[in-house]
C-alpha cells in the first residue's frame, strides 16, 4: 500500500469547480452592484429571489433526473443508473431545502409570515421536500442492494407525480400568495439578466455537487464489492 | 446518514446569507445597503464549499487508487487459488 501516489482529481472536475466558484462570485457581484437595490411593494427583500429561483429550477431538474434514472433502473437493473438516481435525489433534496428555506425567509419579509398553510404552491413544495427526504432515507437504509435499487426506483417514479402539482399549483388551485411567474418583478433588464445568469451559475454549482456525490457513491460500491470478495476468500479458506 | 450530513450542513451554509438579507416589514430605520457585506460573506462561504468538495474529491481519488490496488491483488489471489 506504500506505493500509493498522491491522488489526482480529474482536471475536468477542477475546471468545473473553478467555473462554479467564478460564476457564483460573479452573480454575487451582480446582485451587489448591478441590479436595483429595492423594487416596489416588496422592497429589498426581493434580492432573495436571485437565490430562490435558481434553487427551485435546479430541484425540478434533479428530480427529473431521478425519474429518468429510476425508469432506467427498472428497465436495465443497472447499478450505474441507480447511482445517478441516488446522487440526483440527494442534490435535488438539497436544492429543494434551499428553495423552501429561502422562500420562507422571503415570505417573512414580504408577507410578514414565515409560512402560509393555505397556499397551494407552498404546501405542494413542502410535500415534495418530505417525499424526496423519504426517497433519500430509503436509499440509505435498505441493506439488500437489489431490493433497495428496485424499491427506490419505484419510489423515485411515484414521487415525481407531485412535481407537476408544484409547478402548476398556482394555475390549478387559483388564489395564492406565491406568484405564478416572476415576470412582474420589474422592467429593468438587469433583473432578468441576473436572474438567468443566476440559474446558470447555481446549476453549475449544483452539478458539481452531483458529480461529487456520484464519485463518492461509485467508490463506496466498489469498496463494498472488494470487501465482499475478501469475505468470500476468507470463507473459502476456513472451509 | 453520516454521509448526508455535509449536504445538510451545506443547506445551512447556503441559506444563512439569505437569512441575513431578510428584513421584516415596517422597520423604522432607512434601509441600509448591506449588499457588499453579503457578497463578501457569500464569496467566503462558496469558496469554502468548493474547497471542501475538491478536497473531498482528492480523498476520493486516493481511495479509488487503493481500491484498484486491492482489486488487482484479489484477482491475483483468486487466480492462484484456482
Amino acid at each position: 500500500m506504500s506505493e500509493v501516489r498522491s491522488p489526482r482529481v480529474h482536471p475536468s472536475f477542477l475546471i468545473h469547480a473553478a467555473a462554479a466558484l467564478v460564476m457564483v462570485s460573479a452573480l454575487n457581484y451582480m446582485i451587489a452592484n448591478y441590479v436595483p437595490f429595492s423594487i416596489r411593494k416588496i422592497e429589498q427583500s426581493y434580492l432573495i429571489f436571485y437565490y430562490h429561483f435558481p434553487a427551485a429550477l435546479s430541484c425540478l431538474v434533479f428530480f427529473t433526473i431521478v425519474l429518468v434514472a429510476s425508469i432506467a433502473v427498472l428497465r436495465t437493473g443497472s447499478p450505474a443508473w441507480d447511482r445517478r438516481a441516488r446522487a440526483a435525489g440527494e442534490v435535488g433534496l438539497l436544492t429543494c431545502s434551499v428553495t423552501v428555506a429561502t422562500g420562507s425567509t422571503w415570505a417573512s419579509a414580504a408577507w410578514n409570515t414565515w409560512w402560509d398553510w393555505s397556499d397551494a404552491r407552498l404546501m405542494s413544495a413542502a410535500i415534495m421536500w418530505l417525499t424526496y427526504a423519504g426517497y433519500v432515507l430509503l436509499q440509505n437504509q435498505v441493506e439488500d442492494s437489489l431490493k433497495r435499487r428496485r424499491f427506490a426506483a419505484i419510489f423515485g417514479i411515484l414521487a415525481y407525480i407531485n412535481i407537476p402539482l408544484v409547478h402548476y399549483a398556482v394555475e390549478w388551485f387559483g388564489k395564492s400568495s406565491h406568484p405564478e411567474t416572476f415576470d412582474d418583478l420589474g422592467s429593468d433588464p438587469s433583473i432578468s439578466q441576473t436572474r438567468w445568469f443566476g440559474v446558470l451559475a447555481f446549476f453549475t454549482l449544483y452539478l458539481l455537487l452531483y458529480r461529487w456525490r456520484l464519485a463518492r457513491q461509485d467508490s463506496k460500491e466498489r469498496l463494498d464489492t472488494v470487501l465482499a470478495r475478501v469475505r468470500g476468500i476468507e470463507e473459502g479458506d476456513s472451509a | 446518514m453520516r454521509r448526508f450530513l455535509p449536504l445538510l450542513l451545506g443547506v445551512v451554509i447556503v441559506c444563512a446569507p439569505a437569512l441575513a438579507i431578510a428584513q421584516g416589514p415596517g422597520e423604522p430605520e432607512a434601509p441600509v445597503d448591506y449588499r457588499g457585506k453579503v457578497t463578501l460573506a457569500y464569496g467566503i462561504v462558496f469558496g469554502l464549499v468548493v474547497i471542501f468538495i475538491v478536497l473531498s474529491m482528492r480523498r476520493n481519488a486516493g481511495l479509488r487508487e487503493e481500491i484498484e490496488f486491492l482489486e488487482r491483488r484479489l484477482d491475483e489471489l483468486e487466480k492462484r487459488a484456482e
